[in-house]
């Protein structure tokens, strides 16, 4: 017999402390780790090149807010309390990396011992990115959802966690680079790396990066839960066709793929970046698109749950 | 309409999906840094062939491999033979020549936890580069640092030779035989 509908659950009241859920404490240790992984790596950095370090942190967390401005602008904030927002950053931020960064390390180091470290040096990076990152970061969403499953109530409340965990992993995966180009640097400046870093990761290759691929893969997930009147294959169909977009789009944005159709000075560059990044904006603003469809069929759903649990009241 | 409700017993019950996650991250993870590590990286190196990395060229002393995993085509380069490593680095330098030292001591000091051992001397190879170089050594290790600023290429060659105390003198001896070959007219760079 089909248990009779919770109200409550229906209005998404359900916190994300849920310390009887197993996904809870499988979520609070990944971020513990990861938190302490990235800050290790943050000090670190700090020690070499503190200026970098400093005026990275603040560069990129005003960029973070830029972000978030923006998600604020389409009403996105709206769909999602703001501790699932917050968990979903820290998850892209601290966890993802943290899980990412030993596999992504296997794998280049692989393709040069398997294939050589030509090979490596050209492909490493867009086959060690998508498996690994696409990976990681939609499993942020997927524990985030056992937590507190009453919490994802529309396509869009799942959308938005998936782009929180995107811009987390993004934003600090900048600052790590940011750090690691200035220790590197042809120059002694330290804060010529930050405002590099800011115009080519930052604003040249922002809105289609990982925020874009994890949208796309979060699409998936929330096709697969609110599509319960479909068939279980059609709905893991749906989830792993949105999971391999997310990581073509990735592969194809860390791939040498059209690099000789440029130049090699900065407006090549730039043409570069936008040529691979433009189809995958488009791509993600369908999806975001499709989300808002699903949405506005959402209150009355709801009014017919609610309707329903009053009737039994009376 | 899909369902909008949860009944809670149910959504409690999230086990079984953690621990396929738990497992689906461990499997992965630890399946590739296995594998990685299950995976021979040592490249024998023919005797007497030059080997180049960006601009840079030199001749690998008998018996030192090269470890594939650590380096990378175009930009570096390590060698390893009885626990000692030798490591080549290059890249374009725009600043001063003791720009890179500085920043590069701080690395060790700071991150690697070395202590620089007295002070940066000048070197200059047989092919007449020329260059500083300092000592440095750990807690377990110690190694010798090169570094070679071409302001007309605007290039920068660092070569870190290090490991375990023990045949330390061996190494060293062998490294600088490399570091004569060395040359920064590399095809291609």
């Amino acid at each position: 017999m089909r248990p009779a509908p919770d109200t409550a659950s229906a209005l998404g009241v359900d916190p994300f402390f849920q310390p009887r859920r197993a996904a809870f404490w499988l979520l609070a240790l990944l971020l513990a780790s990861g938190f302490v992984y990235i800050a290790r790596l943050y000090v670190l950095g700090f020690r070499v090149v503190p200026v970098t370090a400093l005026l990275g942190l603040v560069v990129w967390t005003l960029y973070t807010l830029a972000f978030v401005g923006v998600f604020r602008f389409f009403g996105l904030l709206a769909q999602q309390s703001s501790s699932a927002l917050a968990l979903a950053f820290a998850w892209g931020g601290l966890a993802a990396v943290r899980l990412a960064a030993p596999a992504n390390a296997a794998i280049q180091s692989l393709t040069a011992k398997l294939v050589s470290p030509e090979f490596g040096a050209t492909w490493g990076a867009a086959l060690a990115g998508p498996v690994t990152e696409e990976f990681t970061k939609p499993v942020g969403v997927l524990l985030l959802i056992l937590v507190a499953r009453t919490q994802f109530r529309t396509e869009l409340s799942v959308l938005i966690v998936g782009a929180m965990v995107g811009l987390g992993f993004q934003v600090v995966e900048n600052l790590s680079y940011t750090v690691r180009a200035a220790i590197s640097f042809p120059l002694e400046n330290q804060w010529l790396p930050v405002l590099l870093n800011l115009a080519t990761r930052g604003l040249l290759s922002g809105l289609w990066s990982h925020a874009a691929y994890t949208t796309v893969a979060a699409y998936g997930v929330a096709w697969y839960l609110r599509h319960t009147e479909r068939g279980r294959a059609m709905r893991l169909g749906i989830a792993a066709l949105c999971f391999a977009i997310a990581w073509a789009m990735h592969f194809v944005w860390n791939s040498p793929l059209l690099e000789d159709c440029f130049g090699n000075g900065a407006l090549g560059l730039s043409l570069l970046l936008i040529a691979k990044g433009l189809p995958v904006m488009l791509a993600t603003v369908l999806f975001w698109r499709a989300a808002m469809r699903e949405d506005g069929a959402h209150p009355q759903s709801l009014a017919t749950l609610l309707k329903r649990a009053g009737a039994r009241r009376l | 309409m899909p369902d909008l409700a949860t009944p809670r017993p149910r959504a409690d019950r999230t086990w079984p999906a953690t621990l396929l996650i738990a497992a689906a991250l461990a499997a992965y993870i630890g399946g590739l840094v296995a594998w990685d590590r299950a995976t021979p990286g040592a490249r024998h190196l023919p005797a007497g062939a030059t080997v180049s990395v960006g601009h840079a060229r030199f001749v690998p002393a008998a018996g030192w491999e090269m470890d594939v995993g650590r380096s990378r085509a175009g930009q570096s380069i390590v060698l390893f033979k009885e626990g000692h490593t030798f490591a080549v680095k290059t890249g374009r330098w725009l600043g001063d020549e003791a720009g890179p030292l500085a920043r590069q001591q701080r690395f060790m000091e700071r991150v690697e936890r070395v202590r620089i051992d007295g002070k940066v001397a000048g070197f200059f190879n047989l092919w007449g580069l020329e260059g500083t170089t300092f000592a440095y050594y750990g807690p377990t290790t110690v190694g010798r640092f090169w570094q070679i600023v071409d302001a007309s290429r605007q290039s920068v060659v660092q070569i870190d030779c290090y490991g375990p105390p023990e045949d330390d003198a061996d190494a060293l001896a062998e490294a600088r035989d490399m570091i004569d070959s060395m040359d920064l007219d590399a095809p291609g760079s």
